[in-house]
């Protein structure tokens, strides 16, 4: 593979990667991935390129990285471009990061395993919170500067985008630049100035990274961390979020793709040659959605909802399975049930699809008869478990929280089913949410005893003998998110989470019903991230530093050891986490505009305590702002 | 009664008869990283990318119809590998070739084939031999130091135990090029009686000679063939179709 030394390329031996687990991780090569012949002949024989390239990261292991469809969609776009190179890097898992430390190896990408310092531009993909420490995993292993203020001009241009950088504080000095909302068209539009960026390196006169950033600023949707600075009052709050230049914008807005049917969607992605977490093929049904839980964010930063047309969704769909070879097509949307033309959509596609042994998967169902028909329909004969988000135990906390749901929805539904064959149901709620009582924690246990009584009433009935309900429930720790009407609300202290779980596991004692829960410090944490400023960067990369990074692997996470990392930089967890913020206090993420007015959260937010809901967008529009965008529901 | 009924219905099942195509594969590249359940993955994508009438196996979840002569290690590369793939159809063997190596990852090709009766043996059950060519500095001196003593314990995983396990008597011959003074072809017993796997050969060389742990982790080894019937009359399974 040598067969020039003015081609980087990071070589690993056999023995290195037979060392590591799972070496398929490391090799690339798989169907679908994009290597341009013509970049590479460049290098070979010039030893330089005239391609732009983009190194596409996601700070997490492969098999995440590849389960995600952001991932797949830029990947396709970047490289649909003429000029541009776009190329895959991801987090090597802890064992290749010890190698790669103890051999002096920079991390690499897949398809040419060049190092990411050769890249003109890192494109950060960030999907959750607690991968961003290994953002600086990733850096290090480049050894590439964690602050944008760090890096000379002829260090890559880093960048991120994706739904956690609605608040990127915590890590936006990280960052050259964010883009906010969806990339389609705003990426294209910025490699164009990075076309013109790259070539003026080549004259007398090369255009300044700050200039290019001017540039880009005038995009929308592209927001440079830089230019804004953040004062602090004494008692740890905003004072002020200044703009340092006369050309930023007071606030950011979000970009959005208009119509779903003029981008292009991946039909073609990468199909690893390993098992990854989600292996199957994608097919985007439409963005938002019209719900408005109150705790979402996404159900207000991916407003307003877009469609895609049946004849857009059923194309891609075919070509999707030809070109892959998956046997199991997932639709994906924050709402299956909510698509339009959801009954032609599975009319058309699943009979074909069955001839050829390929399945449909329809996660993110609001189940009712009609649903579990779908099912039935999808999944032949196969009666694999039930899923329900009741989120809350009464009707009460339920209108609290907007979740359109009642105990009779899921009554009458689970009749129908138990009747049919079903007996797995899984029921998630959340624990911690603003006004809960000990009432509405008990009425989990007695939703889940009234299922499991439900159960035996109609095996009873209709002759089912012998059989035995499978009910989990499972409880997460509510955490309040920027941009949603809970963005104000104090997260529940550990200790009386623990009480709460302690009685709900009480009342839950049955042979029929197993209760799960998700780790409650991983949620502390991750609460302090999702509405962190700007004063965590030290904490974060000095935590990094001691050796604290995959925080979102469960047996990688220490908690104690964060805990302590912020108290010596003078922070304490209550100020993020345990506590209520006014109305006037200014939100670190008060320069963003998702569309949705800060005004309309805190609307929504008093209805909430007024216990009232406000029905989806469908049935007329609630005035939340993102009609601006005058497109999809608001567009009608 | 209801029993009786299934059992009418199932003779009245049209009894599908397979066409059997048996090729052989190369991998080299990254895909020689991959194990054997993800390299069985990959074949039933790339026969579904191509379109062929594969057959699907019957019952709860049915999976395309496919039999590997022998698993493959993981980093083990190979020039000569058998997969028999069951179609509902005769198609012509230089089109599932040509079509299989357009729709496949780099690194992997199907180099020939044909079709073989549907009542001749298990392609798993043929298999007596293989040849591995290892290509590893000073291969040569250790290997027959190895082999010059009447016994060789190694320890071997078995059933999730670790156990000791005498691989002397699976070596069947020991060659070399003169081209390649840093590499060894060895044939060894294979298959799902008595099967001895490269890695156990370098690990025994390492125990017991002294080879250099780094010279046996970067050896690069190549499964060159595979072979059946019974030592010293072994036939290549190429012969099974040609």
């Amino acid at each position: 593979m040598n067969e020039n030394n003015s081609i980087h390329r990071v070589e690993l031996s056999r023995g290195d990667l037979l060392s590591v687990e799972n070496p398929a991780r490391y090799v690339g090569g798989e169907w679908g991935e994009v290597i341009k012949s013509e970049m590479l002949r460049q290098l070979r024989e010039e030893g330089t390129t005239s391609y732009l390239r983009f190194a596409l990261c996601f700070p997490d292991i492969y098999e995440i990285a590849m389960s995600n469809l952001a991932m797949k969609i830029l990947y396709k776009i970047l490289n649909d471009i003429d000029g541009v190179a776009c190329e895959r890097a991801f987090s090597p898992w802890k064992d290749m990061d010890r190698l790669m430390r103890d051999k002096a190896l920079p991390l690499f990408t897949l398809e040419t395993r060049s190092p990411l310092n050769d890249f003109d531009v890192l494109g950060f993909s960030l999907q959750y919170e607690m991968c961003f420490t290994n953002v600086f995993q990733m850096l290090d292993l480049s050894g590439i500067s964690f602050r944008a203020s760090e890096r000379s001009e002829s260090d890559p241009i880093v960048v991120a985008g994706g739904p956690v950088v609605y608040n990127i504080e915590p890590i936006a000095e990280v960052f050259d630049l964010v883009f906010l909302g969806e990339g389609e068209e705003v990426l294209a539009e910025f490699m164009d100035l990075m076309k013109i960026y790259k070539a003026s390196a080549r004259t007398n006169e090369p255009m300044s990274k700050a200039s290019l950033l001017k540039e880009a600023s005038k995009l929308e949707g592209v927001y440079v961390p830089s230019y804004y600075s953040m004062d602090y009052n004494t008692d740890g709050t905003i004072k002020s979020i200044d703009t340092l230049v006369e050309w930023a914008p007071k606030s950011v807005r979000k970009r959005i793709i208009s119509n779903l049917d003029c981008v292009d969607f991946p039909t073609n992605p990468v199909v690893p040659h390993t098992k990854i977490v989600h292996d199957r093929a994608y097919l985007e049904l439409f963005r938002g959605c019209s719900r408005g839980c109150r705790f979402c964010q996404a159900g207000y930063v991916y407003r307003p909802v877009r469609e895609k047309s049946i004849e857009t969704l059923c194309g891609q769909g075919y070509e999707l399975e030809a070109a892959t070879g998956y046997d199991e097509i997932g639709v994906l949307s924050l709402s299956t049930s909510d698509y339009s033309s959801l009954p032609e959509f599975l009319d058309i596609m699943v009979e074909p699809f069955a001839d050829r042994h390929t399945s449909l998967s329809l996660p993110s169902l609001r189940l009712d008869s009609f649903s579990l028909e779908l099912m039935e329909k999808v999944s032949g004969t196969r009666k694999t478990g039930l899923t329900f988000a009741p989120e809350a135990g009464t009707q009460r906390l339920r209108d609290v929280i907007n979740k359109g749901i009642t105990e009779e929805d899921i009554m009458s539904s689970l009749e129908l089913a138990f009747a049919g064959g079903w007996q797995r149901v899984k029921l998630y709620f959340m624990l911690g949410l603003p006004t809960e009582t000990m009432e509405d924690v008990l009425g989990i246990a007695q939703i889940a005893r009234r299922v499991e009584k439900l159960f035996f009433e109609v095996a009873n009935r209709e002759g089912l003998k012998r059989r035995k309900p499978e009910i989990v429930v499972s409880t997460s720790m509510f955490i309040p998110k920027p941009f949603t009407p809970f963005q104000w609300e104090a997260q529940d202290t550990i200790e009386s989470l623990r009480d709460k779980q302690k009685v709900l596991a009480e009342a839950l004692k049955s042979r029929n019903i197993k209760y799960s829960w998700h780790d409650l410090k991983t949620s502390v944490w991750e609460a302090l991230l999702a509405r962190g400023d700007r004063r965590l960067l030290d904490v974060l990369t000095d935590g990094y530093r001691q050796g604290l990074y995959f925080d979102a692997w469960d047996d990688c996470f220490r908690y104690e050891d964060w805990l302590r990392v912020l108290e010596s930089h003078g922070l304490s967890l209550d100020f993020f986490g345990a506590r209520s913020r006014g109305e006037e206090e200014i939100l670190p993420w008060d320069h963003i505009d998702i569309g949705v007015r800060k005004s309309y959260l805190f609307h929504e937010r008093a209805m909430a305590y007024q216990e009232k809901t406000t029905a989806p967008c469908h049935g007329g529009c609630r005035a939340c702002g993102a009609a601006e965008y005058n497109t999809g529901v608001c567009h009608a | 009664m209801l029993e009786n009924e299934r059992q009418i219905a199932m003779t009245m099942k049209p009894h599908r008869v397979a066409q059997i195509f048996r090729a052989r594969f190369a991998r080299t590249a990254g895909i020689v990283y991959i194990g054997h359940l993800d390299l069985m993955r990959t074949f039933e994508r790339v026969c579904r990318r191509a379109e062929f009438p594969i057959l699907y196996s019957q019952g709860y979840n049915p999976r395309p119809s496919m039999v590997f002569a022998l698993p493959l290690g993981v980093g083990v590369a190979t020039t000569s590998d058998y997969v028999d793939i069951f179609l509902e159809e005769r198609i012509d063997a230089a089109i599932i070739i040509s079509r299989f190596n357009q729709f496949c990852p780099n690194g992997l090709r199907l180099l020939e084939g044909g079709y073989v009766s549907s009542d001749s043996g298990s392609l798993m059950a043929e298999v007596s031999a293989a040849t591995y060519h290892i290509a590893s500095p000073n291969i040569r001196e250790y290997t027959e130091k190895l082999l010059q003593r009447d016994s060789i314990m190694v320890m071997k995983r078995s059933k999730g135990k670790m156990k000791e396990a005498e691989i002397r008597d699976l070596f069947l011959e020991v060659s070399q090029e003169e081209s390649e003074p840093h590499s060894i072809s060895i044939t060894v017993l294979a298959g799902s009686s008595r099967n001895l796997r490269p890695d156990l050969f370098l690990e025994a060389m390492s125990e017991l000679e002294a080879y250099p742990s780094i010279d046996k982790d970067n050896a690069m080894v190549t499964r060159t063939a595979l072979f059946m019937g019974e030592y010293p009359h072994l036939e290549p399974l190429s012969k099974t179709y040609s």
